[in-house]
């Protein structure tokens, strides 16, 4: 389990995933976990996305084929939201993020595993994103780039995505990679 | 045999360079590369091939149990070749961790070697597929700067071939070689 640390806010100290080994000496300084807002709004601009082409198809397709808008009106409208937001929680639930004092691991299990870690003395950069529905809801994304990580897609795919507090989880990424990195860089 | 008879002639060692780690890629992760390629082929393909067949369902009434046969003898054909070829393409995979650096040997038709030292690596990448998950393999990528990793998309399948290259692919136990590698990335920094 994680240990608290002086000086980072509470709720950020969720569990750590059995996959992942701290090293000797190593602490772990934060837990953080994808909100699962960050998920619902991205599939429900997919959905509105959806039902915008259905409506189109509505209109536009044959009256002899006009059968077929019922089976596919069922599927999107019925079975599809609680299969994608159900699942989305599942994938939520799979992101952990861990900031030790050495690095930060990035860790998403949802039916495989992804793993990404990055020690602070490599970090160059550090961007915060935030969508609109982000910034209501005080969530957003956190990238660590290093030289070795190509901009935007890869950034885009191995960053803390979703976290609560971006900009103090970048303050406190930002003081970490300071105090890693030599004087003068 | 030693650890060190068993390196190839391509791959030299420094002097006091020593082995800590010897791995090979995983023969059944070529399963899961055939399979998805099939797959992916399909996909791509069902569309026209049942339009194709609509069109001559009639005229090849006759024949219609004899094309399925045809259908399965070619796709195990294919498969059955895979397989073969694929032994001996997961055999040319070496990846050696000595007290220095990771040699990431290939060889199959052609040679390919990538040596990178600790001190170098930016980022260390472990990627596990649904079915890599249950027989417990894995890649692992050391990122460095002059080898950025484009990973849009983690799936072997979609991504580019000179990629595949600069990764540990498909190894026994991706967890412990992971952790085993950022000890040693971590040693190198503190020396």
């Amino acid at each position: 389990m994680a240990e608290k640390t002086e000086g980072f806010s509470e709720g950020f100290h969720l569990a750590v995933p059995k996959e992942i080994v701290i090293a000797q000496n190593e602490k772990i300084l934060m837990v953080l976990g994808r909100t699962y807002v960050s998920f619902v709004s991205i599939a429900t601009v997919g959905l509105i996305v959806i039902a915008g082409a259905f409506l189109i198809l509505n209109f536009a397709i044959p009256k002899e084929n006009q059968w077929i808008m019922f089976p596919l009106a069922l599927f999107f409208f019925a079975i599809l939201p609680p299969l994608l937001y159900g699942l989305g929680y599942i994938y939520v639930k799979g992101h952990r993020y861990i900031i030790t004092n050495e690095r930060i691991i990035m860790f998403r299990k949802f039916i495989g595993i992804l793993l990404r870690t990055v020690t602070h003395d490599k970090i160059t950069d550090l961007i915060v994103n935030q969508g609109p529905i982000g910034r209501i809801f005080n969530y957003g994304r956190v990238s660590p780039i290093t030289a070795g990580m190509i901009m935007p897609m890869g950034a885009a795919i191995f960053s803390l995505s979703g976290v609560r507090n971006p900009y103090e989880v970048r303050d406190s990424i930002a003081k970490l990679v300071k105090a890693k990195q030599p004087e003068g860089q | 045999m030693t650890v060190e008879e068993t390196i190839p002639p391509q791959v030299s060692l420094l002097q006091d360079e020593k082995i800590i780690m010897r791995l090979q890629r995983r023969y059944a992760s070529i399963f899961t590369s055939i399979l998805s390629f099939i797959a992916t082929g399909l996909l791509i393909s069902l569309g026209s091939a049942i339009r194709e067949l609509a069109q001559y369902a009639q005229s090849m009434e006759a024949y219609f149990w004899l094309f399925i046969y045809v259908i399965i003898i070619v796709f195990a054909c294919f498969f059955a070749l895979m397989a073969f070829v694929g032994y001996f393409y997961v055999r040319g995979h070496l990846y050696i961790l000595t007290n220095r650096r990771i040699i990431l040997f290939r060889k199959f038709i052609t040679i390919s070697v990538r040596e990178i030292a600790y001190s170098e690596i930016t980022d260390i990448i472990m990627n596990q597929g649904p079915i890599a998950r249950i027989l417990n393999y894995g890649s692992i990528t050391p990122l460095s700067p002059g080898v950025r990793g484009f990973y849009a998309v983690p799936y072997p399948y979609m991504r580019r071939s000179t990629y595949s290259r600069v990764e540990l692919k498909d190894v026994n136990q991706p967890l412990k070689v992971m952790n085993e590698l950022f000890t040693l990335v971590r040693f190198h920094k503190s020396a």
